[in-house]
């Protein structure tokens, strides 16, 4: 139980809205555990939500509360929430909640999509846990250089164990332009991305000779997809180890903005950058 | 607002209207082709009408204390974002189902989470799970509790394993009674020698953390330096343990260039008689010639079939590499079925059934119980009055006329069959967006005499795809042949979605 809090409160809200709490102890949906953390609320305006869940202005969802404080009838708040459950209704878990006169949330414009708020907010969460941030250009895609491997591996086409989740590793080969967040080792820079259609892989981006972009890179000690106990002998380095501690990694469709989002990706870098200079 | 309210009241009345039209002619035509008590369902709940993921690989646990109580999973995406993937719930016996987010996953996870699949003890108090982690490609022990469903603990991590199966129980009675046994079928990649099939079994699974897991090597034979990656545990309650897997011996071709054929492999059944703690080695082969004295019976030697990287069209794109499943008599320990794949002439992958009545010595053959050609995801049960039961997945035609035929075969005797279509849906549409199209797995579970599966097929709102009759939660128009959203007017692409059924 105590590993489920610490799951939650790791979390970060996905939908946001303003709401007037409507029912206590009550649900919209069967299957939800009710207790007194339980409400009925109404959604008012959403400020950031994923797409399944922006036809529900103005309708009773179920919210558990975070339980930090008391919660009136008719009292409207701003709801920082996850997905929990989805049925005839929804349920969604609230990680906190604040007053709708004093959250920052609620001065937003109503008009504002809140997908792409969600998917803003998504963007900056990737530059803010990415390592190095650079505008460039990919220049060649190749095959990566691969370890010794066993024979039936060799005989196979593959370097690393023979699973349908195998990567597909390919390797970018990325002149950069502009540094926006760390410090690149060089001006080229060797960018690794699985080419593979398996579902482990579904959503990471695919490169191209030519491309130019913005790319938000990551640092990766271990490769998911390397065999073995992955421990190296001792007195020996693994024949990757030092190579993949240096690669970067792009796993994540987000990590790749086109460069002509002058609106998207730019205002998203001058937040950030507002950010930490604060 | 007060005139938006209204209008959404009347759009929710009509959906509610549209699905119980939709139910009652899905009953009605039932009625005519169906055995008494079937249930067909689209799981995919009301709210998420204009979902368009491809919630394929599904698989599926039920309450043994109480069958209402119902957990299916498949490659699906927490609706709501955050960092937990969901699964699918029923507390009606499949009636009706919720999306419920409870998998640790990674945020904005496309997937929801990687291979997954879940199994209630005996008692029903907890839910077990194995999981390739969405995001990492760890392997994962999960637990939580049943019926408040929190979100899942992480028992035990570590990378580099393939397709965790979970099989867990409840020891009725005798040493160790009320504890917890869960066995996890892997292919661990970190097994010395490349044999690499292994059982992860904690026999006391309900207390901690932490809950001790050992990896069980079940491969004794020299491999190609790796096995395939199904393993299938399944456990009697008299604590009986059996296990299926290929063991690979020969290969050819390119995966990379999805040419990869498992040219020699060997169907095994290894056996433990009590609870897995003698490490499955109780059935032993008999010493050479007649056998090579090792633990392990090949039921079936030198088997090939592809294992391809990509589904093709040829095989209505889903990629193919090997089935194996087994079933064991609730009633008799010493009665085992065993249904696997390989290549024969003019079929990709050809679904096999047979028995064993003493403890997997010795087997039926050298024909088979029953044969499916160009088939695959083959899964069996056996319900407590001895009927046996497979589900397989099965293409049939060509080009446009392509289909997947989803069959549950029954028997009560494993000599003569009755087949159930449950659906028979176009093969090239919708265009897969990942692999496995359908999955590399379904599953199918019985309790009582009742079987209760699950399996991911094109949802397009047609009477003509489900012969015996369909249930739908989500928005659809039958008419038309068109899903729709939320609102029940605009229209949703068809996706594959996880089909819920019992009988």
């Amino acid at each position: 139980m105590r590993d489920s809090r610490r799951l939650m409160e790791a979390q970060h809200p996905t939908f946001v809205f303003m709401g007037t709490v409507k029912k206590l102890k009550k649900a919209t949906m069967s299957g939800v555990p009710v207790d007194e953390r339980t409400a009925v609320v109404r959604v008012d305006q959403i400020v950031e939500a994923p797409p399944d869940l922006t036809g529900y202005l103005g309708q009773n969802i179920t919210v558990q509360l975070a339980g930090r404080h008391n919660v009136r009838v008719e009292e409207q708040l701003v709801f920082h929430t996850v997905g929990w459950m989805f049925g005839d209704s929804v349920a969604v878990r609230s990680l906190r909640e604040e007053s709708a006169k004093s959250s920052r949330a609620a001065m937003l414009r109503p008009s504002d999509d809140p997908v792409k708020r969600r998917a803003q907010q998504h963007v900056r969460g990737r530059f803010d846990a990415a390592d190095l941030v650079v505008s460039g250009r990919i220049i060649a895609v190749r095959l990566p250089k691969g370890p010794t491997s066993q024979g039936h591996r060799v005989a196979a086409g593959i370097h690393g164990p023979i699973t349908e989740h195998e990567p597909k590793w390919r390797e970018a080969i990325l002149q950069v332009d502009e540094v926006l967040k760390g410090a690149p080792p060089g001006r080229r820079l060797v960018v690794k991305f699985p080419a593979s259609s398996d579902v482990m892989w579904y959503g990471a981006p695919q490169l191209h000779a030519g491309e130019e972009a913005f790319f938000m890179l990551h640092r990766t000690e271990a490769d998911p997809s390397e065999p073995s106990g992955a421990k190296p002998r001792k007195g020996k380095a693994r024949t990757t180890g030092t190579a993949e501690a240096r690669s970067y990694r792009l796993l994540d469709a987000a990590d790749v903005q086109p460069c002509d989002e002058q609106n998207g990706f730019r205002a998203i870098l001058e937040a950030a950058s507002a950010k930490h200079k604060r | 607002m007060a005139t938006r309210k209204t209008r959404r009241r009347v759009t929710a009345r009509k959906a509610r209207s549209t699905r119980s039209r939709v139910a009652r002619r899905g009953a009605a035509r039932g009625a005519v082709h169906a055995p008494p008590g079937f249930l067909l369902i689209n799981m995919i709940p009301h709210s998420l009408s204009g979902e368009t993921s491809q919630d394929s690989e599904p698989h599926l646990t039920v309450n043994p204390a109480n069958p209402n109580m119902i957990i299916g999973t498949a490659f699906s995406p927490n609706p709501g974002g955050g960092a937990l993937g969901p699964v699918y719930k029923s507390l009606n016996g499949g009636n009706t189902w919720i999306v419920q987010a409870i998998v640790p996953s990674v945020a904005g996870s496309g997937i929801g989470t990687g291979d997954i699949t879940t199994s209630f003890n005996r008692t029903g108090s907890k839910l077990y799970g194995g999981i390739l982690r969405a995001g990492t490609g760890a392997l994962e022990f999960l637990r939580t509790n049943a019926p408040a469903f929190p979100p899942m603990t992480v028992l035990a991590s570590r990378p580099n394993a393939d397709q965790p199966f979970t099989h867990a129980t409840t020891v009725p009675s005798g040493p160790g009674a009320g504890q917890d046994r869960v066995y996890i079928g892997d292919n661990d990649f970190a097994a010395p020698g490349g044999k690499t099939q292994t059982v992860d079994q904690s026999l006391n699974a309900g207390v901690g953390p932490p809950v001790a897991f050992g990896s069980v090597r079940v491969e004794k034979r020299t491999t190609v330096g790796q096995d395939g990656p199904q393993c299938r545990p399944v456990v009697h309650s008299d604590g009986t343990a059996y296990a299926a897997f290929y063991g690979w011996r020969a290969l050819t071709g390119s995966f990379p260039a999805n040419t990869l054929v498992v040219t020699s492999a060997d169907v095994v059944v290894v056996r433990d008689d009590k609870w897995g703690a003698g490490g499955f080695v109780n059935l032993k082969e008999p010493p050479l010639p007649a056998g090579d004295g090792l633990p392990g019976k090949r039921v079936i030697k030198g088997v090939s079939f592809p294992f391809m990287r990509n589904g093709t069209a040829a095989t209505g794109q889903q990629r193919i590499g090997g089935t194996i499943s087994i079933a064991v008599h609730p009633n008799n320990s010493s009665v085992v079925y065993l249904a696997w794949g390989d290549r024969q002439p003019g079929s990709f992958l050809t679904v096999h059934v047979r028995r064993s009545t003493d403890r997997g010595v010795t087997w039926s053959g050298p024909g088979d119980l029953l044969t499916i050609p160009n088939a695959t995801n083959a899964a069996l049960a056996i319900a407590s009055t001895g009927e046996i039961g497979l589900l397989c997945q099965q293409v049939t035609g060509t080009g446009a006329g392509q289909r997947w035929v989803t069959h549950l075969q029954r028997s009560p005797n494993g000599i003569v069959w009755t087949d159930l279509v449950l659906a028979t849906v176009p093969a090239t549409t919708p265009v897969k967006t990942f692999d496995p199209y359908i999955g590399d797995y379904d599953h199918l579970v019985a309790v009582g005499s009742k079987f209760f599966g699950i399996f991911s097929a094109n949802n397009t709102p047609n009477m003509a795809n489900f012969p015996n009759g369909i249930t739908y939660q989500r928005n659809a128009n039958f008419t038309t042949h068109t899903l729709l959203n939320v609102n029940n007017s605009s229209p949703v692409a068809a996706s594959i979605d996880p089909f819920f059924f019992k009988v």
